[in-house]
Formats: C-alpha cells, structure tokens, sequence
C-alpha cells in the first residue's frame, strides 16, 4: 500500500522551501547602513552593528530566561579553539565587562581538552596547539586549564592543569597507550566520535569538579543541536537525548552542563566571529576529510546543512522539537549509582512494555544461532520475561566469575550496565578487554553487588 | 597596470585546511569577455587553487552545503549568491560552520 | 567461499540479516522470519482467540506478506483468528485497478474473504476526479487521508476486532524521522507503538505485526516464498523519490544497518515534557471519526472539493476557515440580490 503521508494529516508541505532573501537597501532594524547579513530564522537583513548587538543580546537572553546563573557561580567554558567556542568567550568577556547593573556577576574559568592521543596528532603537535590556544585565549584575562583525555583513566592524580603560553604536556605512557588501544578496537567511525563525545563529556565534569566550577559551558549552536537530534535518534539514544539538545544537562547531580549559545545558529556564529575578526586554532577532529557517509554523525551534519540551504525553517522545526522533549520526571538525586550506565552515566532505561525494538533484536539475534533446531518454545517466553540474566553459578563455588574479582567481565556482563546507545558502541568493540580499567572495576563491582543481592533477597522484608 | 581581476581569498573555520593550509590567496583573474561571478569564480578555484576533496567544498556549482560565502564581509545571499558579479580588490571569505568542537 | 549458515545447520546461507548481521539459509531464514513476527504477535499481545482481523490489503509486498504470515502462523499456532482482506479503491486507472487484481488472487490463494471499499462509494470522489479537479500538486495529501477514514470505515462495516496493517520497521523508523522534521511531538511520541491507542469510543484498533521486520527481510521473504505482489509505482506518485526522511534513512543504513532498529528504540523510549501542550483527540462533529479539530481532516478536505475550493484542507486551518467564510458571505450576498 502506498505509505505516503500515511501517518499524517497530509501534509507534503512540511517542508517550506527557502525564500528569496528579502532584498532591501537598507538595514531592517537602524534603517541606517547597508545590511551585511540575511539572518534566515526572522527574514531580516541587518547591519552589522545591528547584527552584533542582536547576537549579544541572544545570548545574554538565553542565560536571563534560564534563571539559572547565580552571582556566586563559577563557570567553566569548554574552549576547544573553533570559532564558535572563541565567540562564547568573547560574549561571556563581553558579558563581564560591561557596565553596572548589565555586567555578569559570575565567574568565568575556561578548559581545554586534549585529544590528540585519539586524533592521531604528534606530542609536538599537541603542544603546539596547547600553546596556540593559550595565546588566543589571553586577551580575556580568564583563567585557563587544560587536560588530557587519558586523565580521565587516571584515578589517584589530578586531571587538570594551569594553562598558559609555556604549558607543556608530557603524555604518560600507559594511560596514552590505554585510551589508544580503546579507539583502536573499535572498528566504526561512527562508534568513535560516540565514544570520544562520552569521554569527553565525562572528562569535562570531573575537571569542574576538581576545580570547584558548578557549571560547564558549551558552545552547541541551534544547527549543532538539530544534528545532535537526529545524530542521538539514529544511535538510540532517544530517551535520554533532551539532555543532549536542550539547554541544561543535569544528569549529574552536582555539576549542570549549560549551552548558552543555542539560540543562535552556527550562521549567525560564524558572522559574529567575522565581525570581530576572532582567530580560531583549527584541530582536525575524528571525521575531518571524511565524506558524508562516513559515519551517523557526519551524515546528519550533511543532512541538516543541506536542510538549512533548501529548507531553512525545518532546521529550526528540529531543534524546536528537541525542546519539547524532557524526563517526566526531575532529576533524582538519591538515586543508585549502580542504576546508571557505566559508559555515559545516563539512567537506564526501565521499560516495561514487553514488547520494544531492543528485545525484537535480541530475540533475532537468538533464533538466528540457534535455528528452528535448536529452537525450544519455552526460550520465546523466558525471552519477553525477564532480561534473562542468570548467576553463572548456582552454589557458593569460590572460584566462580561472579565471585571473583581477577577475571575479565564478559561482553554480556558489560552490557548490563550500560544504556541502548552504549551498547552499540560495544558491539563495534573488537575485544572487551581494551575497556578501560576502571569501567572494568565498576562492572566486577555492580556483578558482585547484583549477586549478593539476589543471594539475600530472600531475607529481605 | 595588471591584466585580469585581482582578488582577495580568504578561509576560515577549517575550509583553508582544503587550500594548502593557508588563510589568505591574493588572485588575480584572467582577462574574461562574461564578467567574473561567484559561479565562474568557483570554477576557476576548483581548477586552480583546491589542492584536495573537491566534494568538500564544491557541490554540483555551488559551494558545498554549511560553508558560508561573505563578499567585503556581507552575506553573499544579499548580494544574489552565485550570480554576485565580481569588482577589482574584492574580498570574498569562505567560511565553514562544518567544524565541530 | 560460500558462508555457512549461522544456525549451524550445515547449509550454504542465502541472506545476510541486516537487523543482526547474521547469515541464514532459506529455509532457517523462512523460519526465523516467522517465528519473529510470532514473537512480535505474543509479546505485543496483539489478537485475542476468536477475533476477527481485516488484513489491510493492497497488493503491494508488506501487505501480500502479512496476509500470508498471519494464514500460517494462524494455522501453524492455533491463534483462532478469522482472517480477511480489506482493501481501498482509490480509483485510480492504471495502478489500484491492476494492484485489486492482485489482491483478489491473493484471495484465492489464501482462501480469505476479500471486501473492496471505494472512495467513490464513501466519498463521491474517484482520486482521477480529484487530480481532474485540484492537479498533481497535494493530491497525495487527500489520498492519505481518506485512505486512513476509509480502512476505519471498512472496518466498521466488516465488524471485525482490529485492523492489521503492512508498516514495517522502515516505515516506523522513517515516520519517527519524518516527526522530528515536522516537529509534530504528539504523532512522534505515538507512532511507534503497535496498537494504536483507541482512546475514542468506537474506534477500532490497528495492529502492526510487521513492525520490527526489515523491508528488505520482506522482498527476500516474498521473492524466496513466490508470492505474487504488485510493485508498480503509483500513477499519481512516480519516482521512488520518497521525501527527505527516506532518502537520509537509507543513507544511514548504508553506515549501521542496525539504524532502523536503532531509531524505533529511540522513538519507543523518547519522552515529552510535562509542560508541552498536545492536542486532544476528539471526535469530528460532522462523521464522528478520531480527529484533533472540531472537523476532520477528511471532513475538511470533502467539503474543499464539493465548494470547489480544494485548499481548503491544505494550508493554516485560519486560512481555510476565511476562504470558507468568505465564501459563505458571497453566498449570501448572491442570495439577497436575487431577491
């Protein structure tokens, strides 16, 4: 049967075509000067004055509206060099050296995270880079750090450090070789930049943590965010994605992830860093040179560019979608720590419809080894029941996995404890043992709590 | 006096890394009987100045989706895109928004 | 090398799975294939002993495939379901008058009762007369919509228990996308789940046992099993050119084939603030179908082409409701001068 339009009120038209620019002589706010900019989403053409006063006060506007900033906070700018995370800087400089009562009362810190382990870049490379943004970054006067990506394995030393124009790095060794063996064994691109995005998110919260900063900046524009929402839809990460696109992540209970620059389209970004002639460090990242099709995420970035060229106002549509979306519940701080995946710290998912996509595939998975053969009916029903999983062993036998603390948690073992989305890249994951030692720990210790819980749930009133 | 049109290149946001890894290309356009446009200009880059990955930053005759095309700093949409008819010490900057971070 | 199948039966494999990349021979494949869409039928609780299903029938291969699963597995299972085909005549020459044909021999094969509902006979209008009267632009727009009241009708008229329509996991994945595009939160939250809620009094429920099978495990199924089906493209609507949703999803497959499967759990799982406003679902006041309007949309969309005003449907319900005014004060006008 013909599926067009099948769900719909019929509506082809969903998609409005782009317009003409409306062309006029003069600039649509000042009517003074000749516009220099056609800013799609309100169909103005404005000056450049215009245009940069319009850009500051969007961004002042999105942080008012959150009612969010107090003056006591301590933000921490995540500053990777590109243009959009430079213009965030010169808003929040802006922002804090204004006069009187329009002045931020905040503070501002910034980091850098180095991630040229995973990129592939020479130590003198990284150094070079380190050096270039502390150069970029010091006409504003904030105080700078930087990290590493391998600090993140790195349990007992500290992860952040001064930066400045004489920073150096001195890459250790076995947390290097750790994180590279990690992205060596994962065989997709698309389960790279996942993995990278996970790490680094996770890094930028222990980094606030250690510096006492409540609260992380980034510098996602509305276009990222309408790829972040078809890009986290396609890795099925839709329950947990409005943390992912909308202004505040606050899965973590101490420090909140605040993007203030979603207001703004990477358009508008980009001109406001024209206009003020702000330089940008480029570091290739994981997918640089690589075509559309080379990973979910490159894709979508073209799909949404694309969009933007013919389709302008769907962009929007998109990102607006994502804001609708939301927990139904607030974020509950005493939840169990052993409740959360144990790659990206999301909730998991408890869904109780017997009836879901994941369980569709597992059970392909299943009768596609088994085959009709070694197919037994009951399998069917202890599949839609419970998540299957069973103690390896049913006594107190010492030597036995769930008791022991040496060996190796199996693949399976580490998918328990992590969300949908993470399980993906797991399964793009050439050998478990390449996890890093810590994720390894947090699984042996929630198998062994899992076990003993089972052991005494009996007892329990 | 110079024959032919000169220009002023400039790339940013990670489109230059598509042009030998320089920022800024002084052009000079050969002598044309049709005046120069964007259209012909990006032509002409393609032959002359992109040293890799075409597809990268041109897409069918235009410039690939997510890079941004200003003329002595305005918007290229206000001033009818490819069909911009080029002036002598003219400066156009390709700026690509396609760089995460 | 030939590749073994991945059941370990010693045959040569015919098929790559594209949800789980594992290798089957036909014949594990035709069993796999089955007992899934079984599973899906349990799990999802889909058909009580004794109901009545009408297969949504149209020729094409989701709903050929379905109609041939649910006989066997019927029989195969014991579910007691007394099965028919419905189907929908748009009246369209050149295309749904060959796919009918096909339906009525899918008919004979599997011996089920077959009912044929026109929109002529519910509406007044063929889809040749709609495309005479409003041209090819939006005439899919009309054709869905009445398509969707005519299944309902049909059911209504047959008495049966539910509707079982041919969506496969490509179509919830590509609605999932096509949701987010429109921004359409309230069908975005619903259009994953495999019975569509009957919230309002007498509506009667549609269930999708194809829901997590792959469009391509559905041609191999139908070209391996020799079922006929029809696959001509739709006179009105040529080119595969599906829209950008389809076109992105199949790009994305091409990366992780497991994306359909990917999306849907997305789509299954993804939440709506508590703040966000949806619309109510009611009934219209002039048919009484499920609509969010005080008029349906296929309410609307009749009176458009019976006032010979067909955008009347199409753009901002504002914009209808004053052409609509509009041209009831002409009327009245008209009236008082003949006077």
């Amino acid at each position: 049967m013909c599926s067009r339009n099948d769900n719909e009120d019929g509506s082809e038209s969903y998609m409005e075509a782009k317009s003409k620019p409306l062309w006029s002589s003069t600039c649509q706010k000042c009517s003074g000067h000749n516009p220099v900019i056609q800013i799609l989403q309100i169909k103005h053409a404005y000056c450049k004055n215009c245009f940069v006063t319009h850009v500051n006060h969007k961004f002042r506007s999105t942080l008012g509206k959150s009612k969010m900033m107090r003056p006591s906070d301590v933000v921490l700018a995540a500053f990777s060099g590109s243009l959009k995370s430079h213009a965030m800087l010169h808003l929040l400089h802006a922002g804090l050296s204004e006069k009187s009562h329009k002045r931020f009362l905040f503070k501002v810190q910034f980091i850098y995270v180095d991630e040229g382990a995973v990129l592939g870049l020479s130590l003198a490379e990284r150094i070079a880079n380190l050096r270039a943004i502390a150069t970029l970054a010091e006409q504003y006067g904030f105080s700078g750090h930087f990290t590493s990506l391998a600090c993140l394995f790195d349990s007992s030393g500290p992860r952040c450090f001064p930066l400045n124009k004489n920073s150096s790095l001195t890459a250790e060794n076995s947390l290097e070789n750790e994180l590279q063996l990690l992205f060596q064994n994962i065989v997709s691109l698309t389960a790279k930049e996942d993995m990278l995005k996970q790490l680094r998110k996770q890094l930028l919260l222990l980094a606030a943590k250690e510096l006492c900063c409540g609260k992380v900046f980034m510098a996602h524009t509305s276009t990222d965010l309408a790829i972040q929402i078809l890009t986290d839809v396609s890795l099925g990460r839709g329950s947990l994605m409005h943390h992912d696109v909308t202004f505040c992540d606050f899965r973590d209970k101490d420090i909140k992830i605040l993007r203030p620059l979603l207001e703004l389209s990477s358009k508008e970004v980009a001109f406001y860093s024209v206009y003020h002639k702000l330089d940008n460090v480029f570091i290739p990242s994981l997918c640089t040179k690589m075509a559309s099709d080379s990973s979910i995420h490159n894709l979508s970035k073209q799909f949404v560019m694309d969009l933007m060229e013919n389709f302008p106002s769907t962009v929007s549509t998109v990102f607006r979608t994502g804001e609708k979306l939301g927990s139904t519940s607030s974020p509950d701080n005493s939840e169990e720590d052993d409740n959360s995946c144990i790659i990206c710290q999301a909730r998991l998912e408890v869904n109780l419809s017997p009836c879901t996509s994941a369980q569709a595939t597992e059970f392909s998975r299943l009768i596609s080894s088994l085959g009709p053969l070694g197919f037994d009916s009951k399998t069917l029903s202890s599949i839609s029941g419970s998540n299957g999983a069973e103690s390896c062993c049913s006594g107190s036998a010492s030597n036995c996995c769930c008791n022991s603390n040496q060996d190796s948690p199996s693949l399976s073992d580490i998918m328990e404890c992590c969300c949908y989305g993470c399980r993906l890249i797991l399964h793009d994951l050439k050998s478990v043992s390449s996890l890093s030692e810590r994720i390894l720990e947090q699984v042996r210790r929630r198998k062994s709590l899992n076990s003993m819980r089972d052991s005494i749930k009996d007892f329990l009133l | 006096m110079t024959d032919g049109l000169q220009v002023t290149l400039e790339f940013g946001g990670g489109a230059e890394l598509l042009f030998g890894n320089i920022k800024k290309h002084e052009v000079t356009l050969p002598v044309d009987d049709t005046p120069w446009t964007i259209r012909s200009l990006l032509t002409w880059m393609k032959d002359n100045l992109l040293k890799e990955r075409p597809e990268l930053f041109i897409q069918g005759d235009t410039v690939r989706p997510g890079i941004l095309v200003l003329v002595n700093d305005a918007d290229w949409e206000l001033l009818g895109e490819l069909d911009y008819k080029i002036e002598s010490k003219d400066t156009i900057l390709f700026i690509s928004t396609l760089h995460g971070g | 090398m030939p590749v073994l199948c991945s059941s370990k039966c010693g045959k040569n494999a015919i098929l790559k799975r594209p949800k789980t990349g594992d290798a089957l021979c036909k014949d594990c494949f035709f069993w796999a294939f089955e007992t899934e869409v079984h599973s899906t039928i349990i799990s999802g609780n889909l058909f009580k002993r004794g109901d009545t299903v009408a297969v949504a029938a149209s020729g094409g291969k989701d709903s050929t495939v379905l109609a041939y699963v649910l006989k066997v597995l019927n029989e195969r299972h014991d579910y007691g379901l007394n099965l028919v085909l419905l189907s929908i005549d748009e009246g369209i020459t050149g295309y749904r008058d060959d796919s009918l044909e096909t339906v009525k021999q899918n008919r004979d094969d599997y011996q089920m009762p077959l009912k044929i509902l026109s929109y002529e006979e519910l509406f007044g209008w063929t889809m040749d007369a709609i495309v005479a009267q409003i041209g090819r632009k939006n005439n899919c727009t009309f054709c869905g919509v009445f398509r969707r009241q005519a299944l309902d009708k049909g059911a209504t008229q047959l008495g049966v228990n539910c509707v079982a329509t041919g969506h496969n996991a490509d179509d919830l994945a590509e609605t999932v996308l096509m949701n987010i595009l429109r921004g359409d939160i309230a069908r975005l939250q619903r259009c994953t789940s495999i019975i569509t809620e009957s919230e309002t009094e007498g509506t009667i429920p549609r269930v999708k046992p194809l829901k997590y099978t792959y469009e391509k495990e559905i041609v191999m199924y139908a070209y391996f099993k020799r079922l006929v089906y029809f696959s001509t493209e739709c006179v009105f609507a040529p080119n595969a050119y599906r829209g950008h949703a389809r076109a992105f999803l199949k790009d994305l497959e091409k990366i992780r084939p497991s994306v359909i499967m990917d999306i849907i759990h997305s789509g299954e799982s993804l939440q709506v603030k508590d703040n966000v406003k949806l619309p109510v679902r009611t009934q219209c006041s002039r048919c009484g179908s499920v609509s969010s309007q005080e008029l349906c949309k296929a309410c609307v969309l009749l009176e458009g082409l019976n006032r010979g005003l067909p955008k009347l449907g199409i753009g901002k319900s504002s914009l209808a409701n004053r052409a609509r005014d509009q041209q009831d004060a002409e009327k009245k006008e008209k009236v008082i001068c003949d006077f």
